[in-house]
């Protein structure tokens, strides 16, 4: 029985938190991360810079730079043993053995004074103990894996003399030395071109397909996951928000964060149009958050996104980190942002209702503070429900059909 | 737009005569700029302006923002006084969705998209007609690619201005171009209106480079033609066309000759044997 539940899930990862500790304050570059990967599957770690997902890789290899950052909670089972417990001297049979990683930038994470054949060979385990001739044919037989013709004479050259696509395929031939039983890939091709990417790309897929190694793909490119990945995790601000079926995914992105980065990516469509942009920037890491961490910056935030932590809710093989999908909400809140549907019933009545506060025209709003209702206020009738509140000046509207308590229970206890 | 190393950089540093070319020529207005020097040359430098692809390294860290865009105008001798300079620097700041406080705060403060546009505002401070942009956008996030990207879209609708747009990635090219043209290997291999090129490649690498990438609609998914090897080196370029070791089509005739330019419109044109009068050997070669 125990048996099973391993062969399913190779490698688990249970509320990993990774902090720096900084002159500016804690950052919390990784702040609680669930995921679970399966042999022979590639999930795609998606984020933009600084979200924290080379930061979780590195965590996984306990190759946080100390002392500044430290895994500060967390689990990581590999086949049921947790990596992240282990001490230094076990990590070694890891790290290298049965997960890999495999870097950006070819250039750096190379040795310039050694050659090809020595780097690989030094990574060959048990190599000390093959002879010369063996160890040159090893080699020779995982450069010809990677595609690099002319193995033998690629043994003895250095790094400065190959290619960036060539130096990438050396990488991936050393994390084969072993036979990983998951191979982590950080941007692997963001360094290369398009067509040296895609020759890259069909590598991994070809000796995934061969060795049946699971692959943990972290990067940027919405189009590189939508080659290589079976999931998706989307990361923001050190936090999952998103994880989803590949095809699921790009099909309908739940989360808005997911939802945006689709509408601003530019192409032919939108051309002569103003592309669709995330507005604001990343908030920073080293404050504790109270509310969504992408609120400031959501169309569709309201203020319980303010005020309470959105929960992980999970449906159907796919998760999401957004009040929008709690199942507790009100049953049609809100609808999309689009504009016009955004306006309810009380915008077509507006005309007849009698002024409450400085900017409200709801009839029943609870609010009357002449200054605006910086916290939001709420109005109901028997069909609907609305809210509004003023952010940056602006007043923003969200109704729905009124549900038999006329507000969501968790709302209830922040209005006003 | 083309890969590293195809001279797409060095097309648009020779036109600002920021590389002196080896030879050929660069027009404008009437005026030769490969045969200008000195003084002439560097009144002529304010109607084309650059922005560099990596914002971090272009900016100077130890100059404020504000001496940063003055410094164009004072080398020009544009401008005005000095408080009407400062009146311009404020307003090329908002132009570009900056405060004008940022005046007086260092480039380190501001992130790549601030940076980036910092360099814009940089380049407009001169008035040019023609701005080079190095792969503004490679160093971005997407979110923050979309706002550099609306910013020049505005830019050039307010200002009139040309772009020689210098990127590898498809999906701006879509968005931003009007024409593109196709490098490899230090040669334009096809040339044409965006929907020519971008729907209708003729030449075999553009083909293959629109098939290597990655597409996000799986309805646009094409079927990826693999290119054997990397470019070779621009110092010891391959013989006839520069692309025959590496193309699937090749032929006896692209190891001996550089092919002439095939139109295909008024517009479209590439440079490849496979449409050479009277032969139309792609189908052949293909079954």
């Amino acid at each position: 029985m125990k048996k099973i539940a391993a062969s399913e899930n190779l490698l688990k990862v249970e509320n990993l938190k990774t902090w720096f500790d900084t002159p500016e304050g804690t950052v919390r570059a990784v702040d609680g991360i669930d995921f679970h990967i399966a042999s022979g599957e590639t999930l795609a770690l998606l984020g933009e810079s600084g979200c924290g997902k080379s930061i979780s890789a590195l965590s996984l290899l306990q190759l946080v730079p100390e002392p500044a950052g430290r895994i500060v909670s967390g689990q990581a089972q590999l086949r049921g043993q947790d990596v992240l417990a282990l001490p230094e001297r076990d990590m070694r049979t890891i790290r290298g053995r049965r997960m890999a990683m495999i870097f950006q930038e070819p250039q750096t994470s190379l040795n310039p004074v050694l050659t090809v054949g020595e780097q690989i060979s030094e990574a060959i385990p048990g190599g000390d103990k093959l002879s010369r001739g063996q160890k040159r044919a090893k080699v020779a037989e995982l450069l010809k894996a990677v595609g690099i013709a002319d193995a033998a004479r690629r043994y003895d050259e250095y790094p400065f003399q190959l290619s960036g696509g060539m130096k990438q395929r050396v990488m991936i031939a050393m994390t084969l030395t072993s036979e990983p039983d998951l191979l982590i890939a950080d941007e692997p091709t963001t360094a290369l071109d398009v067509t040296i990417q895609a020759q890259i790309l069909a590598l991994l897929r070809e000796l995934q397909k061969k060795t049946g190694m699971a692959i943990l793909l972290i990067t940027h490119d919405l189009g590189v996951v939508a080659e290589m990945a079976d999931r998706v995790a989307v990361m923001y601000a050190g936090q999952i928000v998103e994880l989803a079926p590949q095809k699921k995914f790009f099909s309908s992105p739940q989360h808005p964060y997911s939802q945006k980065l689709f509408r601003s990516i530019p192409g032919r469509i939108q051309r002569g149009n103003t592309l669709e942009v995330i507005r604001g920037s990343v908030p920073s890491l080293n404050q504790e958050f109270r509310g969504c961490r992408f609120v400031e910056r959501c169309d569709l935030a309201w203020e319980l996104c303010r005020m309470k932590l959105p929960a992980w809710i999970d449906k159907a093989g796919r998760g999401v980190r957004c009040h929008l999908y709690d199942p507790r909400r009100p049953s049609r809140w809100p609808r999309r942002s689009h504009a016009g549907k955004q306006a309810g019933p009380h915008r077509r009545k507006q005309a007849r209702l009698v002024k409450r506060c400085c900017r409200c025209t709801i009839s029943r709003c609870t609010s009357r503070s002449t200054k605006g209702c910086l916290s939001g206020s709420w109005a109901t009738s028997k069909r609907w429900t609305a809210s509004h509140w003023i952010l940056h000046g602006v007043v923003r509207w969200r109704w729905w059909v009124s549900p038999a308590a006329a507000r969501p229970p968790s709302a209830r206890a922040y209005s006003n | 737009m083309g890969e590293s190393g195809c001279g797409k950089t060095t097309v648009g540093k020779g036109i600002l005569q920021l590389i002196p070319p080896t030879s050929g020529r660069v027009v404008y207005n009437r005026h030769e700029l490969t045969q200008l020097k000195g003084e002439t040359l560097r009144s002529l430098r304010r109607h084309f302006q650059i922005i560099f692809q990596d914002p971090y390294a272009s900016l100077n860290p130890r100059m404020l923002v504000g001496e940063i865009l003055e410094e164009g105008m004072r080398a020009q001798k544009i401008g005005g006084s000095r408080s009407a300079r400062q009146a311009r620097v404020a307003e090329l700041l908002q132009h570009v969705g900056l405060s004008a406080e940022a005046r007086s705060r260092y480039p380190h403060e501001f992130s790549g998209g601030q940076r980036q546009r910092i360099s814009i505002a940089r380049a407009l401070a001169v008035d040019p007609e023609m701005i080079v942009c190095d792969e503004p956008t490679s160093a971005l996030d997407v979110s923050v690619q979309a706002q550099v990207l609306n910013l020049l879209r505005r830019l050039q609708d307010e200002l009139g201005l040309s772009y020689l747009f210098i990127t590898h990635n498809l999906s701006v090219v879509e968005y931003l171009a009007h024409e593109v043209a196709v490098m490899y290997l230090g040669r334009i291999v096809e040339r044409g209106q965006v929907d020519e090129v971008l729907r209708r490649p003729k030449h075999p690498y553009t083909e293959a480079l629109l098939s290597a990438i990655p597409v996000i609609n799986p309805r646009d998914r094409r079927t990826i033609i693999q290119l054997q090897g990397d470019m070779p080196s621009p110092s010891n370029p391959p013989s006839g066309c520069h692309f025959h070791p590496r193309c699937p089509h090749s032929m006896d005739i692209c190891r001996q000759q550089y092919p002439a330019t095939e139109r295909f419109s008024a517009t479209h044109e590439a440079r490849c044997h496979l449409f050479a009068t009277g032969k139309n050997p792609k189908r052949k070669v293909k079954s």
